[in-house]
């Protein structure tokens, strides 16, 4: 991968990769990290890619991998138990118009916001599926490969977060 | 709305985030100069970082991994890695791998952890440094040592709101028999191979009383292909009166099979007849540390944990690892179900059966009841619920659920393709 290459990357997959970077680590500095970090890994790995693969899988594999390797790394403290952070702070400094503009006209900003909070509140074994099939638009057996489960065991889970993210904005939803 | 419910996603998830420019640039910057072969340290945005004089650390490797902690805790660890180096340079290669292994103190593992406090505590006198060294197949267990006591870390843990300064630290160093490298965090292997390293106490139930329910938690990190764990908990030494164990096995959670619990006499063993790890040490702790008060109030707070059920970890993980295998048993591997082995361990909800057409954009609504199991509903399109070219007959999952931890009431939703293109739904339950 020459500097043009990656470039044409950073470029093509940039936006997509981002986004999915800052859902996922909710902190801004993290998903900075996240997001150079998958680069410069794809990079040292670019030699892996299956050519039957699509970059912008690749690179989510990588992300998805970091994530979870961050979430066990040495400095990072895991606590068994106690309570999960709400990662709800970064979603709160904007909802960019565009967002509003796509699928769905009747969502507010309001409504995007308190998706994006029940999805960030959503424990990580949901919450990659659900960011993989809805903002990355992957197909099931993508998703399976990516995150090392059976593709049913994706589809029960993107079912669960489904029951439990309607539960959750039932009355935002209703409004 | 509900049937809109699928494309609010979609809309809310959007990516939408631009990466800032200079971010981009820095990608850039960072590929191309390594590629050039400028060292790691030139490319750093910090005057120094003390991990490229050890390791060669490449100019593409993630930041984060050079960035963490302090650096005067990672200089540490470094500098004894390049005098580790050197020595071994002089010594055959043959004992290399040995040489190797076992090479970081207790001091040396906290300060790698970039918590110097420790690392002070575990060179002063309440240290105790153990050492002892048990093997189960490929694994080798290593007990390092452990220290207790009152606000000795730079790092302290909250519980419901309330800080827990009074903790118990051990050391644990975990390698690989024939001395493969055990991975480290950006191998693709890394976490892969899981242990549960807790303290448990002679007359305590483990599967009650072990580092989850001691409001316990673990940090760990690779080095030389050791992986080498502290594990912090609430202060076990007060029950210094009574056999105090560390055990290590194999497992994200605490599982019957490694350990015995005698009822009668508290004793907890190993089990000889256990196919994997699980090691178990007995601490050497003096009995003036132990403390009826402080014991009590731990044993009083577990308890009132696990009279919680949401705030059980072990009790909710082991429900939820119990009814994801019994759900998972029934797949086929096509991502359908096995109908002959669905209906050999299970029995139809009646009062759930129902069939459903889809709307006219080819969207499925369907939803159950039942007295007992509740109820559930979801919208979907036949795209999302079958695999590909699915036949008529083929069922999947919908999913698995049950009520307040409470496993008799596992249920797994169900849904049939029907020649006629409708699809039926149906609630089944272990018979």
């Amino acid at each position: 991968m020459d500097r043009d290459e990656l470039s044409r990357c950073v470029e093509t997959h940039g936006k997509s990769i981002y986004s999915f970077c800052r859902r996922l680590a909710g902190d801004v500095q993290e998903a900075e990290d996240l997001y150079q970090d998958t680069f410069l890994k794809a990079v040292e790995l670019r030699g892996q890619i299956d050519a039957d693969e699509n970059v912008k899988s690749f690179l989510l594999s990588v992300c998805v991998n970091l994530w979870k390797n961050r979430r066990r790394k040495a400095a990072i403290r895991l606590r068994i138990t106690g309570p999960r952070t709400a990662l709800d702070g970064p979603d709160a400094e904007s909802v960019p118009d565009t967002a509003r503009d796509v699928e769905n006209e009747f969502l507010r900003r309001e409504d995007i916001r308190a998706v994006r909070s029940a999805v960030a509140a959503l424990p990580d074994r949901l919450r990659l599926p659900v960011l993989l099939f809805y903002m990355e638009d992957l197909k099931l057996p993508e998703i399976a490969r990516i995150l090392k489960i059976p593709e049913g065991t994706v589809k029960s889970r993107l079912f669960a977060a489904r029951k439990k993210l309607k539960k959750e904005l039932q009355t935002v939803l209703n409004n | 709305m509900e049937y809109k419910f699928d494309d609010i996603l979609y809309g809310a998830l959007e990516p939408d985030l631009e990466p800032p420019r200079r971010l981009n640039d820095k990608i850039l910057q960072k590929a191309f100069q390594a590629e050039a072969g400028v060292s790691a340290q030139s490319l750093s945005d910090d005057s120094f970082d003390p991990d490229t004089i050890s390791d060669g650390f490449s100019g593409l490797a993630p930041d984060s991994e050079r960035r963490d902690g302090n650096s005067r805790a990672r200089f540490l660890l470094r500098a004894h890695a390049v005098m580790l180096a050197a020595c071994l340079a002089l010594a055959l290669w043959s004992i290399t791998a040995l040489a190797a292994r076992h090479c970081l103190t207790l001091r040396q593992v906290a300060s790698g952890l970039q918590d110097d406090k420790l690392a002070e505590a575990f060179s002063g006198e309440g240290a105790i440094t153990v050492n002892e060294t048990q093997v189960f197949g490929n694994y080798r267990i290593t007990l390092l040592g452990v220290v207790s006591g009152e606000a000795i870390s730079d790092y302290r843990f909250s519980e419901n709101g309330v800080p827990q300064s009074d903790r118990f630290y051990a050391v644990t160093a975990i390698e690989h028999a024939d001395g493969t490298p055990m991975p480290d965090a950006g191998d693709a292997g890394y976490g892969d191979e899981e242990f549960m390293v807790s303290p448990y106490i002679s007359g305590l139930d483990p599967l009650s009383y072990n580092i989850v329910t001691f409001g316990g938690g673990y940090s760990e990190f690779v080095e030389d292909g050791v992986e080498y764990r502290l594990i912090d908990t609430g202060n076990v030494s007060a029950f210094a009166d009574r056999t105090i164990y560390i055990g290590v096995s194999d497992g994200t959670f605490y599982k019957k099979g490694p350990f015995l619990f005698d009822e009668s006499t508290g004793a907890i063993m190993r089990n000889k007849e256990y196919d994997g790890v699980n090691a178990l040490f007995v601490l050497p702790l003096d009995s003036a540390l132990a403390d009826s008060v402080a014991a009590k109030k731990l044993i009083d707070s577990t308890d009132a944990k696990l009279s919680d059920a949401d705030g059980t970890g072990t009790a909710e993980s082991e429900t939820e690892k119990a009814a994801s295998e019994w759900a998972e048993q029934f797949r086929d591997g096509s991502g359908a179900l096995d109908k002959e082995k669905l209906a050999e361990l299970c029995r139809v909800l009646p009062e759930t059966v129902g069939t459903f057409a889809p709307d006219a954009d080819g969207v499925y609504h369907f939803s159950w009841r039942s007295e007992e199991y509740g109820g559930g509903s979801g919208s979907s399109s036949l795209k999302y619920l079958f695999p590909e070219d699915s036949p008529a007959g083929t069922v999947v999952s919908l999913g698995y659920s049950y009520s307040d931890g409470d496993l008799s009431t596992l249920c797994m939703e169900t849904l049939t393709l029907n020649e006629d293109g409708t699809v039926t739904l149906a609630v089944y339950v272990p018979k």
